[in-house]
């Protein structure tokens, strides 16, 4: 059984414009052990559908259906008082911008003495020594526990985060853009120590980023969301080597590499659609280069192309792969007509 | 950040703050049209035919009795919101106004003088409430100014660490330093960019101020400090105190002006359980 | 390195910083004593000059000053010590409001997280119009609105009337950042610093953002500074980079020197660590220890040394200079120096 099983998830915001659909019926799902990378275009839903599976959501937000299953418990259905011995204890959140998320008037060890004492049920003490554990997991300095948050640098913060979400050892770790802030080596370290823990207490783990090289590095399976939808998963090689949708074709067209120096930056015209009333087809077909009548009037279903690597997309020119890989690669695909 | 339209938003959603919000304006609504709504001026002796009506129990004309001194009791009930609203009102500004000032000044200069404010703010924290206030109207005189005053000087002390707090946070968002980038200067930055950003809160805070103000009124009539010349719940119950109603079974003098004010406590408790909530979610939404 | 990067002294630089230096009080701490006095070093004697039109790359370790830095140029904070000239003028210590403004009109900043640099409570208009308000300049409310109008265009937001009346939270992080970077430009300034400009971007938004920036920064002869932790970015936007560690900077050179040829160790391990879409591409690691540096407790001699695969007594004992080992590549250590740059790493061992 997988540890997390996300079924035809909706997540929708009330607004004054209407209902934004702003996750609309996305599934996948996380072994034990395993790493998941989330990636897709800011305002795609990342974050919204990963505060919806562990119910931190914005006030007007809902959950119209889908099943959540942990562990084979369906979460959508757990009362708020259960859910939060859930939280933390069995899986937690490291929330997008992280680093202002603590609280500036306490120090930061407080925010730690306050789990570990509150959820973990430790002592001060116990509490204490877990907390410089965990600083120095991340690489900080523990002397630098009684800080105010103000005085860490960007990466700090975001590095006590992580430690924080870390704490009390969950089962599943989301983790919303956690390594933005840090320098290259400093993530590596911190990414490492996140693979050993998986390997050594079988800890799965969810990553949202935006940067596509970590989720190669770290993730074993990845989902490509464009605006609430799942429009390729598959396993992370796969889907970057072999991309199906022209989406995420896209993406790889407009990521910077350093040892690629010559490498033209491609951007994709446009910008992704109202959500409160998204377009009826394929929600990509606007700003797609390959977009056919078809593709405008209905949606695409989505199918699995590779058994084995799981690795499937929502295209209707699924057919046609290798010609529209080759076409991506051209500047002038892009350019608006 | 607390914006003016969800505080709207959180008394739709909330429904005891709701219950709270609606019990404050009823009372508002009793103290401004008193004369209109009690029958005797709470201060006259009536008389029935010819002589003053002492100690009646509840009937036709005296819906709650009258007093040992002949006094309407239900009248007293009615110009019992004016003075205890007055104090509420007045004494919840005070606190406000002093609250944010101190928490911003501050929270937004640190340093030396934000050190120097709070260690006044601690220094007045460790300065219990009630006795405070009898001693400075054993001194001053009773009168409610006084006890507004007593309030004044030591209330704010909450509104003011957590206004500090606020600007603590909002002055670390980018945007300020934005506008220092742009060269604006403190004064700019304190109007335009801070203060819209934390008026909510210093308004919640004096909503809170409110309760606690027209309690302490109460508590310091009951005790005999009060202000003889207005006749407020809290002199209403140091009086039947004192004539010994309760020996005599006159609960309908005692228990009225004690339902009202434990009604506007509760009223401030309900808003400020539910704005706790909203202003400090932290971990506990986690 | 005032001396290796200004040489003779030259004149007509837009930035001259010479020597400077951050430090913070450290507060006794709540369970290890703390000798009194102690100070937390962000920025360690930096010299840095540049010239209209040139662009600088700060990479280096998470924590290691170049946000610290940042604020300095911008002076949102004050050195405690060393120099600061700009445009020949030595702003170390302003005092008056007008000379503050006057630099103020000239310098500005782009900010890491576009979502919060934006006064919520502000429209588009009004945030862009503010720094014309606050300098005085243009004499009505439609010329300014004309300058707000034309900052718009320039970031590519148009129709630029369709723009004014929105709220932040009516648009998109990229478009946000343009308005960041409109409001930035609107006061035609000749320096620019931006913080991580793009890192709360989205990938297919990024390489828009970017264009612009290089673009604008070009058509406008700006001198910029650009800190990141990613290199991709400074490669793309910057002629020269500098490594900071521990708020000294280690290396500075071309970017592209910087990125293919790295000499000094900590840079070496940073650009061996950049991710990639091909781990099997990955050039060798060099391991640096996981000890965590510290910028209080600062070592004698080199920074680096605790961690340094190559470390041997010299780097201990002597304080490491920044020197040039050709072509403007300036290293700050003696061992690469002295070995001209071949320095290698192999089976664990350095050779
Ligand atoms: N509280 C809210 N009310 C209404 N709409 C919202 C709310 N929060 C988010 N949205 C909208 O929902 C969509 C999804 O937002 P979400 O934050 O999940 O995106 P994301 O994929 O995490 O983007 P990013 O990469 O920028 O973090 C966006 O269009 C956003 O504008
Ligand atoms: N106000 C402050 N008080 C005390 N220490 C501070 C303060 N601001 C920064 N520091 C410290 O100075 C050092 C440098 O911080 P800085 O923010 O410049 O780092 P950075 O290079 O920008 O790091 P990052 O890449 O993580 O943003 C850090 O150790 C930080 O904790
Ligand atoms: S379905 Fe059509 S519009 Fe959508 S991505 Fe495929 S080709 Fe483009
Ligand atoms: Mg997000
Ligand atoms: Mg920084």
């Amino acid at each position: 059984m997988s540890l997390l099983d996300v079924r035809d998830m909706r997540v929708y915001y009330k607004t004054k414009k209407g209902i934004a659909q702003a996750v609309d019926g996305v599934s996948f799902s996380v072994e034990p052990g395993q790493s998941l990378g989330l990636v897709g275009e800011s305002g795609c839903g990342k974050s919204t559908m990963v505060n919806g599976i562990i119910r931190v959501m914005a006030k007007n937000a809902f959950i119209p259906s889908g099943e959540v299953l942990f562990d084979g418990q369906d979460l959508t259905l757990l009362p708020e008082k259960e859910m939060r011995n859930v939280r933390w204890r069995d899986l937690s959140l490291i929330p997008q911008a992280a680093m202002d998320s603590l609280n500036p008037v306490y120090p930061v060890e407080d925010a730690f003495t306050e789990v570990l004492t509150l959820k973990g049920n430790m002592t001060k003490k116990e509490a204490h020594a877990r907390t410089v554990e965990l600083f120095t997991m991340v690489g900080l300095d523990p002397d630098r526990l009684g800080n105010f948050p103000h005085e860490y640098s960007g990466g700090m913060k975001q590095r006590a985060a992580i430690a924080l979400a870390l704490a009390l050892e969950p089962r599943l770790v989301i983790a919303d853009e956690p390594v933005t802030a840090l320098d290259v080596i400093v993530q590596r370290q911190v990414l490492n120590e996140l693979k050993r823990l998986r390997s050594e207490l079988n800890l799965a783990l969810i990553m949202i980023t935006h940067d596509i090289s970590v989720v190669a590095e770290t993730c074993d399976n990845i989902v490509v969301m464009y605006a609430g939808k799942v429009v390729e998963k598959g396993s992370t090689q796969e889907v970057l080597e072999n991309p199906l949708h022209p989406y995420t074709m896209g993406l790889e067209n407009a990521f910077p590499d350093p040892r690629q120096q010559d490498k033209e930056l491609i951007s994709i015209e446009g910008s992704p659609p109202d959500l409160v009333n998204p377009p009826s087809g394929c929600r990509f077909a606007p700003r797609c280069p390959f977009a056919m009548e078809r593709c405008l009037a209905e949606e695409p279903p989505y199918e699995e192309v590779d058994e084995e690597h799981q690795h499937g997309a929502a295209c209707f020119r699924l057919s046609e792969t290798l010609k529209l890989q080759k076409l991506a690669k051209e500047v002038e695909t892009w350019q608006p007509a | 950040m607390i914006e003016m339209t969800s505080i709207l938003e959180f008394f739709r959603q909330d429904k005891f703050a709701l219950v709270g919000a609606i019990i404050y304006i009823l009372f508002i609504l009793v103290a401004l049209f008193a004369p209109a709504i009690a029958p005797y001026d709470p201060q006259e002796m009536v008389r029935v035919d010819g002589r003053i009506a002492f100690n009646r129990e509840p009937e036709k004309n005296f819906k709650l009795g009258t007093t040992n001194m002949g006094r309407d009791i239900f009248s007293q009930l009615i110009y019992g919101a004016r003075p205890a609203l007055t104090v509420g009102f007045t004494a919840a500004l005070f606190v406000m106004v002093v609250g944010t000032v101190v928490g911003l000044v501050s929270g937004y200069f640190g340093g030396k003088v934000d050190s120097l404010l709070m260690r006044l703010t601690d220094v007045v924290f460790g300065i219990p409430f009630d006795p405070f206030v009898i001693v400075l109207v054993s001194f001053l005189g009773p009168s409610i100014w006084n006890i507004v005053l007593a309030m004044a000087l030591l209330l704010w002390r909450d509104t003011a660490r957590v206004i500090r707090s606020q600007v603590l946070s909002i002055k670390k968002r980018a945007f300020v330093e934005a506008a220092r980038v742009s060269g604006a200067s403190h004064s700019r930055i304190i109007f335009s960019y801070i203060m819209p950003n934390i008026l909510p809160l210093s308004l919640l805070y004096g909503s809170l101020a409110i309760g606690w103000a027209i309690l302490t009124e109460a508590a310091v009539s009951f005790l005999g400090f009060g202000d003889p010349s207005s006749i407020s719940w809290g002199y209403m119950l140091h009086d039947a105190y004192v004539s010994q109603a309760l020996s005599r079974g006159a609960f309908y003098w005692m228990l009225p002006p004690g339902i009202c004010i434990m009604l506007l406590v509760m009223a401030g408790f309900y808003i400020s359980r539910g704005a706790e909530e909203v202003l400090q979610p932290k971990l506990r939404s986690m | 390195m005032a001396a290796s990067m200004n040489p003779k002294g030259e004149d007509g630089y837009v930035v001259e910083l010479r020597k400077i230096k951050k430090e913070y009080p450290v507060r006794q701490s709540l369970f290890r004593k703390k000798k009194q006095g102690q100070c937390l070093t962000a920025v360690n004697g930096v010299d840095l000059c540049l010239k209209e039109g040139d662009s600088l790359g700060i990479a280096g370790e998470s924590g290691c000053g170049k946000s610290t830095m940042g604020r300095l140029l911008l002076k949102l904070t004050e050195s405690t010590e060393g120099e600061y000239l700009f445009n020949g003028e030595d702003v170390t210590d302003l005092r008056s409001k007008e000379e503050m403004l006057k630099f103020r009109r000239q310098a500005q900043l782009v900010f890491q997280n576009p979502f919060e640099a934006l006064n919520p409570r502000f429209t588009v208009q009004r945030s862009i119009m503010e720094p014309l308000t606050i300098h005085g300049i243009g004499s009505s409310t439609e010329e300014r609105l004309g300058f707000v109008k034309e900052a718009l265009r320039k970031v590519n937001l148009q129709p630029a009337e369709s723009f004014l009346e929105k709220y932040p939270h009516q648009m998109s992080g990229g478009q946000l950042q343009r308005v960041v970077l409109a409001r930035a430009l609107v006061l035609k300034p000749i320096f620019l610093v931006a913080d991580e400009p793009v890192s709360m971007l989205d990938v297919s938004v990024r390489a828009g953002v970017l264009n612009l920036m290089k673009e604008i920064a070009e058509e406008m002869r700006l001198t910029t500074v650009y800190i990141s932790h990613d290199l991709s970015l400074l490669q793309y936007l910057c002629d020269h980079t500098a490594i900071m560690y521990l708020g000294q900077i280690v290396e500075y050179g071309k970017t592209e020197d910087i990125l293919t040829k790295p000499l000094h160790p900590y840079s070496k391990a940073l650009v061996a660590a950049i991710p990639t879409l091909d781990p099997s591409k990955r050039p060798e690691e060099v391991p640096l220890s996981n000890h965590v540096p510290s910028p209080v407790d600062l070592p004698e001699g080199c920074l680096l040394q605790d961690r340094c695969p190559y470390v041997g007594n010299a780097c201990r004992g002597s304080e490491q200079v920044l020197t040039d080992v050709g072509d403007g590549h300036l290293v700050r250590c003696d061992l690469v120096c002295a070995n001209n740059g071949n320095l290698k790493f192999e089976g664990g061992k350095a050779v």
